[in-house]
């Protein structure tokens, strides 16, 4: 994926064959060498960090942000359809999280992860999402989407095994408890350890460390046939 | 790095599968749809256009004192703010209170508040009276008048007495010496004129023989006031109390006048026992009918200062005691003379008589502590009913024996008086080792 270019990019000359190119992100020494000696050098930068982009996005660089949504949006969307199977909730909840990180982000600390950041905001959405359903008669979270199911069985024919073992997987996890269910998409969708895990549920480590635990046991006894 | 190793370790612990995040990495596939990122991305880019000190003002939160932010410097300062105040409070308020609560009364004091007063506030404090003393209970006590002639003459009989008796009783009842000096001023300007009646019109009556010795006495009188006013603060008296030191000054004057008033008193003092103080000037009369005080006992310096200013008795036998004068002097305030030898002896024990019975009653309704301090009031300890009984001093011995002093020498210098010292007596607001038993007495001896 190929992103905008900025001053930098000029120093930096792209290798053939590179991935990307992430050289309009803060100053580097690549950059700076280029400048003095006035020499070209093979340079793949490092990709600017999910806080970078963000702090550059609070000093007005929206290509940061754009970045930064492309990187996150799907791990977050999937967070809140695992949670709520219904593809029209959980674009509602992304947007309103992502409405929400563009509100704040003068207020922008780098104090910890990014992704803690955002994983914090979303599951207090979705504390909300839960509280407000549950005094809605009409809305349960656990009623299927009619569009979820149907984009399931819209492929049948394709199910290898292997997707019938994702299927199945899918189908586990929403059998599990909520809060290992949370714990386990975190770890798997958002990547986040076990203590960031903690930190965005507000438990402690030997809590979060213990749901993960269940849910992965409760899954593999469901997969035994699959795994 | 950290990250790194708690990933490690993570993927080394039990809660971790990777053949199952494989299995849920191929499942992930949903994207959100493209309305909603396109949506999303115009939203950034639009607020991050916006003038970027808008929203710093946006972010700044308006001052809220009741917010979390100030609630702990304000309640802090709040806790201060009372505690100083109350402190202050306390600070302030304390020593007003203190003040409210009359001050204890020194045996003294309590004894010039007894003395002191004019008829009009014995009217005002009921149960103490004027009272007539006798020539032989007035020589009984020979060391004390010498006390009550100060007293009296710093005062002065006619001119100070109200102020002087106003200030004493300020001690006990809380009034101020300024209303008392009003008072005094207004009864020295009404009563100058009937004083100058007093001292003239009598002496162009008399005899020359009788006025050389007065005219005589006040040429003494006038060179002997000058020492009293160095002798008198002196006096360890008058470092006790204040106002003898104060007045000290006007005592020169006061003497002269007191001198001056009747000669005739002058001879009433006491059986001059020989060697014995002279009761100076016990007999002054006051024309507001203010009773000579015999029971106070000075201190000897104060004594012979006043001395000094005394007038050597004479036929003490045969004059009548002072108080007699003063309650038979004129009410316009001038004196006459001392019906000295014409009062026959029934009179006097009639009179005697009637006077202790209107004591006998006020004596009743004195408390404890003020009886104690009375001497003409003796308190006794009633034996059936182990209750304490205020009365009339019966006997020379009780009358002018103050039991608050328990002076055993006043006592025993009286004839056939015995002092009988207080057995386990505790006055009332005082802790006691003991309590119960009978005050100091001087009883008569019974033969």
């Amino acid at each position: 994926m190929a992103y905008p270019a900025s001053a930098n990019r000029q120093n930096a000359v792209l290798k053939p064959g590179a991935k990307s190119l992430w050289a309009y992100s803060t100053p580097n020494i690549c950059g700076i060498v280029t400048a003095l000696e006035d020499k070209a050098y093979d340079c793949v930068q490092e990709p600017p960090s999910n806080e970078q982009l963000m702090l550059q996005y609070r000093d007005g660089n929206t290509q940061a942000f754009t970045e930064l949504y492309h990187r996150n949006k799907s791990s977050l969307y999937r967070y809140f359809l695992r949670q709520t199977q219904r593809n029209s909730i959980a674009e509602e909840l992304s947007q309103d999280v992502w409405a929400n990180i563009v509100r704040s982000r003068q207020r922008y600390q780098q104090t910890a992860k990014f992704t803690t950041f955002l994983y914090q905001i979303a599951h207090n959405r979705l504390v909300d999402y839960f509280r407000q359903s549950a005094n809605r008669p009409g809305e349960h979270p656990a009623e299927q989407d009619c569009d979820q199911q149907a984009k399931t069985s819209d492929h049948p024919d394709k199910q290898a095994e292997s997707l019938q073992a994702s299927q199945r997987l899918l189908e586990l996890l929403q059998e599990l408890p909520e809060e290992q269910r949370e714990a386990f998409i975190l770890k798997e969708e958002a990547g986040l350890s076990v203590n960031e895990i903690a930190a965005v549920t507000n438990v402690n480590t030997e809590t979060a460390k213990s749901r993960l635990r269940y849910a992965v046991a409760k899954l593999k006894q469901g997969l035994r046939g699959f795994l | 790095m950290s990250d790194y190793r708690d990933k490690s370790n993570d993927n080394n612990a039990d809660w971790h599968d990777s053949e199952l995040s494989a299995l849920y990495q191929k499942t992930s596939k949903e994207e959100p749809s493209q309305q909603l990122d396109q949506q999303i991305l115009d939203d950034a880019s639009k607020e991050a256009e916006k003038p970027l000190q808008k929203q710093v003002e946006n972010n700044i939160k308006p001052f809220a004192p009741f917010s979390k932010h100030w609630g702990i410097p304000m309640s802090m300062a709040a806790i201060l703010v009372l505690s100083v105040s109350v402190i202050l409070t306390i600070d302030r308020e304390t020593p007003e209170m203190i003040s409210k609560e009359p001050a204890p009364l020194l045996v003294d004091e309590l004894k010039i508040v007894t003395k002191d007063e004019t008829p009009e506030q014995k009217l005002s404090t009921p149960g103490i009276t004027p009272i007539e003393t006798t020539t032989e209970d007035a020589a009984a006590a020979p060391d004390r008048p010498q006390r009550q002639l100060v007293k009296k003459d710093r005062g002065n009989v006619q001119n100070g007495a109200v102020a002087e008796s106003d200030e004493s009783l300020g001690l006990s009842t809380g009034f101020t010496s300024d209303l008392a000096n009003d008072s005094a001023r207004e009864t020295q300007s009404s009563l100058r004129p009937a004083e100058s009646d007093s001292q003239f019109k009598p002496q162009a009556t008399r005899k020359k023989s009788e006025i050389e010795p007065i005219q005589r006495e006040r040429r003494k009188d006038t060179q002997t006031g000058a020492r009293l006013k160095k002798a008198l603060p002196k006096t360890k008296q008058a470092k006790s109390n204040k106002q003898e030191v104060t007045d000290a000054s006007n005592v020169s004057k006061t003497q002269h006048d007191k001198v001056s008033i009747d000669p005739v008193t002058k001879k009433t003092p006491a059986k001059a026992k020989p060697g014995a103080p002279k009761p100076a000037m016990q007999a002054a009369p006051s024309s507001m009918g203010i009773v000579a005080d015999v029971a106070s006992a000075p201190p000897l310096a104060e004594a012979e200062a006043v001395q000094e200013l005394t007038h050597a008795p004479q036929a003490a036998d045969s004059v009548s005691s002072p108080q007699e004068s003063a309650s038979e002097s004129s009410p316009s305030g001038t004196f006459s003379r001392a019906p000295s030898a014409n009062f026959s002896q029934s009179s006097k024990q009639k009179r005697l008589e009637k006077q202790r019975n209107t004591t006998g009653k006020q004596c009743l309704s004195l408390s404890q502590a003020d009886c104690l301090a009375s001497d003409t009031c003796i308190l006794e300890l009633d034996k059936a009913d182990k209750t304490y009984v205020c009365r009339a001093a019966s006997n020379h011995c009780e009358l002018n024996f103050i039991q608050a002093l328990a002076d055993k020498k006043s006592c025993e210098t009286k004839p056939n008086c015995t002092f009988t010292a207080a057995q386990c007596y505790c006055p009332p607001g005082v802790l006691c080792v003991c309590g119960g038993g009978p005050p100091a007495s001087c009883s008569l001896q019974s033969n």
